[in-house]
């Protein structure tokens, strides 16, 4: 165990509490969502799974990450004013602790100083750190400032940890190391967490943001209208610019159709006796769903083959869709004139086998008198 | 206690069950392990989480038959899914071509494509949220089509500066390792065309600028599927491999590019530096010993073969072209390996 200098000790203890002490009773509200709450509650626990054999230096990154965090939210969940006269006391503490704590047992490394000195200005200065334990084969374990929290980034800093045997000669209070890695992850561990409630709020607010979006999606395939594959790539192509677009997107607003088959029930009431009621297919020659209106609407053109002695085998009209899943239109003129619903509306209404099994015979039937010439 | 590190496992094309990808990778890792005659407990400190995309792609994929078997009942045959199932027949009926081809277009040519890039970069955010405050860091393996997913997906949601209610910072929320195996994305961008996502100059690359602290990249010199619009950005602080032994008929397989001890051992390298135990001495040890298990001496003519097949899909016209020839080009490879692989090697295409 290292011990720092009495002098140091008091010092460091004048910087760290004679200065006001920020004490929040309730949880953060962070964000507030409908169905969704984040509380920052700057809870050290919440930390307590970030574990490290440089133990004290892990308890006072924890202890800098909360005073951070506590420093920077009120309890109503506002930014506040940051007493920085305070927090660099802190900061600069945490980062004198630190060097004087490792510096016996890594100090003698390559690029020790430099690492120290970079990287206590960055925390000094409030930015956050982050750090990558590069493992390179032959070369041993170099520990990295990454690039982007250094002022220069054209230079690496870090520290080059090697050869193995010295890293695993050292002894840390009391735990010791199989390996230069694991000096260096343990290193990271005990250092990053300093930052972790600012990453972790970063991060709960894009998470915010993509839950919502992953949520349109979930509901624009649990709620809108089935399409096929014709669908889909006629549905791309019109928002063409909307999925090239450099961020990410939400559903698109309306569904279009072309060529979609659908297999209908339909009624016409001048037909000749036993004739009116008849399961055909029809298909959508084009159509749009404009699936989350607040009354989702949809109208397809649409023409329906007409199965029976009378009128054209073709006749043509609109389906009317409503709520993406009832659909109904009319086809015909005069006499021809055919209503018609789609089958799954059928299936709405009744989930009776027997009337199910009703219109499957009924399309059975048709089928033998399909005719050969009816294909699309 | 949470793991140190937490690997986002990201498959390829085709249908993936739970755990599938998962088993892939500890399979390759425990072949490289032989190989070397080294035993490491790998797991110790490593957590996988698959990202299965590939529900997605398969729910789409059943809607669409189940509703269209009804049509075709009735006579009715307007479906690209027929056109496909025509064109796959046309290439001996198998159904791993089908369902590449299919993922290909979902991904690559429809909106789907955004749908499940969504999806991933909320499952990511969420993951690494988590592992913040654990003190966990977060890896990506991607596979194949997988690459496409994460290229652009992390293309759409870094940025330069600060993190925002929209996007990560490069410089806070960085993903610590990418190990990119058989990489596809220069090719899913000819389809999707996606503003800022050119694999060659993106953000996705582990130099100033980049949201990855350390990329490697492996791309098989053998794999049809990586030759066309190849993915050759050299990494900075990672590397780019290109291994070139042919154990089996498929030289595409997740198992067969990690079983290679030059990638496999190093990827546990990359995990655990000297805690893996594992020496220069073993690796080429395990090196010799794998090529020694390779097909590649075996296989007459090998360069000439393979050189008749990028031949021929050396100018296609456009993107969709592109596909198709990457898809003729590996039924056309893996028909010329098949006479030379034995039978039993041959079945994991």
């Amino acid at each position: 165990m290292r011990l720092l200098s009495a002098f140091k000790l008091v010092l460091l203890w004048i910087m760290l509490y004679a200065t006001p002490v920020y004490a929040i009773d309730q949880p953060i509200v962070l964000v507030t969502d409908k169905d969704d709450v984040t509380y920052i509650d700057c809870d050290k626990e919440k930390l307590s799974e970030v574990t490290s054999k440089f133990s004290d230096v892990r308890d006072k990154a924890v202890n800098l990450a909360v005073s951070d965090c506590k420093a920077r939210v009120n309890s109503t969940g506002d930014v506040k004013q940051i007493d920085e006269a305070k927090m660099l006391a802190e900061r600069k503490f945490f980062t004198a602790f630190v060097k004087e704590q490792i510096k016996d047992d890594l100090g003698e490394f390559d690029g020790f100083n430099n690492f120290m000195t970079t990287w206590g200005d960055i925390i000094e200065k409030g930015d956050k750190a982050t750090f990558l334990v590069n493992n390179v084969f032959g070369a041993g374990t170099l520990f990295e400032l990454e690039p982007g929290n250094v002022p220069d980034d054209s230079n690496r800093v870090l520290i080059a940890l090697k050869p193995e045997n010295r890293c695993t000669a050292i002894e840390y209070d009391g735990a010791g190391f199989d390996s230069c890695a694991e000096v260096a992850g343990e290193l990271q561990k005990a250092i990053e967490v300093a930052s972790a409630f600012r990453l972790s709020e970063q991060l709960t607010l894009v998470e915010t943001y993509y839950k919502q979006l992953n949520g349109q999606w979930q509901t624009f395939v649990d709620d809108a209208r089935f399409q096929t594959t014709w669908d889909v790539l006629l549905t791309t192509w019109m928002y063409s610019d909307k999925w090239k677009a450099a961020e990410l997107q939400g559903p698109p607003p309306i569904q279009y159709f072309v060529l979609h088959p659908t297999l209908t029930y339909s009624y016409m009431p001048d037909a000749s006796r036993g004739e009116e009621l008849k399961p055909v297919p029809a298909i959508e020659w084009f159509g749009m769903n404009w699936w989350r209106n607040k009354v989702p609407l949809g109208l397809s053109v649409t023409s329906v083959y007409n199965d029976r002695p009378d009128g054209k085998a073709f006749l043509h009209g609109l389906t009317l869709h409503v709520y993406n899943a009832y659909s109904f239109g009319m086809v015909g003129t005069g006499d021809e004139r055919t209503f018609f619903v789609n089958l799954d509306l059928m299936n709405w209404f009744s989930d009776k086998q027997a009337k199910r099994d009703k219109y499957k015979n009924q399309f059975d039937e048709y089928r033998k008198n399909l005719e050969a010439s009816f294909t699309f | 206690m949470a793991k140190d590190n937490l690997i986002i496992l990201v498959h390829g094309m085709g249908t993936y069950e739970p755990g599938t990808i998962t088993a892939e990778v500890k399979a390759g890792l425990v072949a490289a392990l032989k190989f070397a005659d080294h035993e490491f407990d790998y797991m110790e400190n490593v957590e996988f989480h698959e990202h299965n995309y590939g529900i997605f792609l398969d729910d789409f994929r059943k809607a669409e038959s189940e509703a269209l078997a009804q049509f075709a009942e009735l006579g009715i045959n307007n479906s690209i899914i027929e056109q496909l199932g025509k064109y796959s027949e046309n290439m001996g009926g198998d159904k791993f071509f089908y369902t590449h081809i299919l993922d290909v277009i979902y991904y690559g040519l429809t909106l789907w494509g955004e749908r499940l890039r969504v999806s991933f970069a909320n499952e990511l955010i969420s993951k690494m949220k988590s592992a913040v405050l654990k003190g966990q860091r977060v890896h990506v393996l991607g596979y194949s089509l997988g690459t496409a997913l994460i290229n652009d997906t992390f293309s759409k949601i870094y940025r330069d500066g600060d993190t925002t209610d929209k996007f990560l910072s490069i410089s806070d929320h960085k993903v610590d390792h990418y190990w990119s195996i058989a990489n596809v994305s220069r090719i899913l961008h000819e389809l999707n065309d996606i503003n800022g996502a050119n694999p060659t100059n993106n953000v996705v690359h582990d130099g100033n600028g980049g949201c990855i602290k350390k990329m490697i990249t492996v791309s098989h010199k053998f794999d049809p599927f990586t030759r066309i619009k190849t993915y050759s950005r050299e990494p900075i602080r990672g590397r780019f491999q290109q291994p070139s032994g042919i154990t089996q008929l498929n030289t595409h397989d997740l198992t067969g590019y990690l079983s290679d001890p030059d990638v496999g051992l190093k990827i546990l390298y990359d995990l655990y530096g000297g805690t893996a135990g594992i020496t220069e001495q073993m690796l080429v040890a395990g090196s010799k010993k794998y090529k020694q298990s390779t097909l590649n001496s075996q296989i007459d003519g090998l360069e000439e073969k393979w050189a008749t097949v990028i031949n021929s899909i050396d100018n296609p016209v456009g993107s969709v072209e592109n596909i198709l020839a990457l898809i003729k080009a590996s039924k056309e490879f893996n028909d010329r390996l098949a006479a030379f692989i034995p039978k039993n090697l041959g079945d994991n295409v």
